[in-house]
């Protein structure tokens, strides 16, 4: 497989046409763009030519299939630096290339074929930051990156939870916090452990979990903490909101 | 993070309050381009005894907390220096880096107090839990522009061949044509082919190939009468090669200063340091727990 980019001056193009050129996006392929363009539409990248590699699209329910395509995406482009992918020229061409139909089955985007959608799906269409967990591909190699943990028996334990739940990515994923990893992982470790516990560990919990970090960063450099305190932390609350207050002992 | 002007529940030390009557904390931030990476250099003012003595004690830190929003790249840099450096990888950044400074707490203080405190929290003792900020300076932020585009293809300098003399064993390298052709015995040029197509392993064909070739080359040039040198500058890697040092590493190669260089540092940095990407790749378990589908 070619891993091709799509360079600025086009994404440019495509996005300021987008009104005009929406309807487009529900055709089998790119191939419409290259002709509209004039021009190339993708440029090479210093990586040639990497192994081939295809996505799950087999779930009735795309959504379904987000774990096993993170282990995809990011198992196979691991090679890319942070810089390169937070990129937004690579992930227009992986998404505008090989893996138009995923973008078109993970978010269905024969039927919800809006500017907003495809600008999201296909490009970014956001800040810099929220960009990388909405674009379709982006999305797969962040959640890897941010989740994958060598350390662990299963070194996707992390990304097998945060994939459970779209609301999980949203509100985990999506916080400055999460950047470091000496933080998210005691944070879904703390988790995965309430959970285990028998805790029950729902979008909303989860939720209350994130403000509370966000709350913790306000009052400690988190970067500082031992993983162990704010694994105890977390756990600790958990247990305070899903049991309440008074049944929580030291 | 961005440094915001909020109240703590016990004194800290800024330039925005006047927790403490007394004491100043201050830190000069150099941003210093050290090849295609930058090098940050630290050195902080600090006018509190109390708060040096927690540093003393290794109760509390300097702190350095760097994040870049886009790449998601943060971090802390902990010290008990006043003076300090930490060398930032380019590929790691992209946009805009933030520098905040803090002392911060790293194990927990029963009763704090200090007499550079407002008189009205004199006599008065806290305890601060670790992780909690006790003095913060002023933020600084950073553009990161980028000179090399780290996505596109540019056109290498190095021409890897296999060499038709089977009886020569070791890598060679010719620096008299248009690039520096490295050539590599049949099987390991064969080898290299087959890894090639693997974009996780160059770094350690850099190593290997690239890496000693620049050496060597680098230390030819270094050999040179310095007006002999410019004799090389009809080829293309002389004119990349002596581009790059001059704009990304202020070296310029025909000038006696270049006499000075450390040819093994400088081919690594040119090459972005891949011996430590190499490294990581080779003691990863990555393929081994199933990265791979």
């Amino acid at each position: 497989m070619k891993l091709q980019f799509v360079s600025y001056d086009n994404i440019d193009i495509i996005k300021s046409n987008l009104k005009s050129w929406v309807d487009n996006f529900k055709q089998d392929s790119s191939d419409w763009l290259q002709e509209e363009l004039g021009n190339a539409l993708f440029s090479d990248t210093k990586f040639a030519e990497i192994p081939d590699f295809s996505l799950d699209m087999t779930a009735d329910k795309p959504f379904l299939t987000e774990a096993e395509n993170v282990k995809r995406i990011y198992g196979n482009l691991r090679f890319l630096s942070d810089s390169q992918a937070s990129d937004e020229r690579l992930w227009a061409g992986l998404c505008l290339g090989p893996f138009w139909d995923y973008v078109k089955y993970r978010w269905d985007i024969n039927k919800k074929c809006t500017v907003g959608n495809v600008q999201q799906h296909f490009f970014f269409g956001f800040g810099a930051r929220r960009s990388l967990t909405r674009n379709a591909l982006s999305r797969l190699w962040w959640i890897g990156r941010l989740t994958y943990d060598e350390k662990r028996s299963d070194p996707w334990e992390l990304t097998k939870f945060v994939c459970e739940s779209s609301d999980y990515i949203m509100h985990i994923l999506e916080r400055n916090t999460s950047n470091n990893p000496s933080i998210i992982r005691p944070f879904l470790g703390a988790i995965i452990e309430a959970k285990a516990q028998g805790l029950p560990i729902d979008t909303n919990v989860v939720g209350e979990l994130a403000k509370y970090l966000n709350l913790l960063g306000g009052i400690y450099i988190l970067d500082c903490l031992p993983e162990q305190r704010i694994h105890d932390k977390i756990l600790a609350k958990a247990t305070e909101i899903c049991k309440g207050p008074d049944k929580v002992t030291a | 993070m961005e440094i915001k002007y909020k109240l703590y529940p016990y004194p800290v030390l800024s330039s925005y309050s006047n927790d403490y009557g007394n004491g100043a904390f201050d830190v000069a931030i150099d941003i210093v381009r050290d090849g295609y990476d930058l090098r940050i250099d630290f050195l902080a003012t600090l006018t509190c005894q109390s708060l040096q003595d927690c540093i003393k004690q290794g109760v509390a830190k300097f702190v350095y907390h760097l994040e870049c929003a886009q790449t998601g790249f943060r971090t802390v840099v902990q010290t008990d220096k006043v003076s300090e450096v930490y060398t930032l990888l380019n590929k790691a950044l992209n946009g805009k880096l933030q520098i905040c400074p803090f002392v911060v707490a790293v194990d927990d203080l029963k009763g704090f107090t200090s007499p550079d405190f407002h008189e009205d929290y004199q006599g008065i003792a806290f305890d601060i839990e670790a992780g909690c900020v006790m003095a913060v300076g002023k933020m600084v932020t950073v553009d990161i522009s980028k000179d090399i585009d780290d996505l596109a293809n540019t056109p290498s300098i190095f021409n890897i061949s296999k060499n038709p003399d089977e009886s020569c064993k070791q890598m060679l390298v010719d620096m008299s044509q248009r690039k520096i052709i490295i050539k590599l015995p049949l099987s390991d040029f064969y080898s290299y082919k087959a890894l090639s197509a693997t974009p996780l392993a160059q770094p350690i064909l850099n190593s290997l190939t690239v890496v000693p070739a620049l050496v060597y080359v680098l230390e030819e040039l270094r050999a040179l009468p310095i007006q002999e040198r410019s004799e090389n500058s009809d080829t293309l890697w002389y004119k990349v090669l002596s581009k790059a040092l001059l704009t990304q590493f202020d070296c310029d190669i025909e000038s006696e200063d270049f006499n000075n260089q450390n040819c093994l540092v400088l081919a690594q940095k040119l090459i972005n340091n891949p011996v430590t990407d190499a490294f990581t790749f080779l003691t990863s378990s990555f393929g081994v727990a199933g990265g791979d589908e």
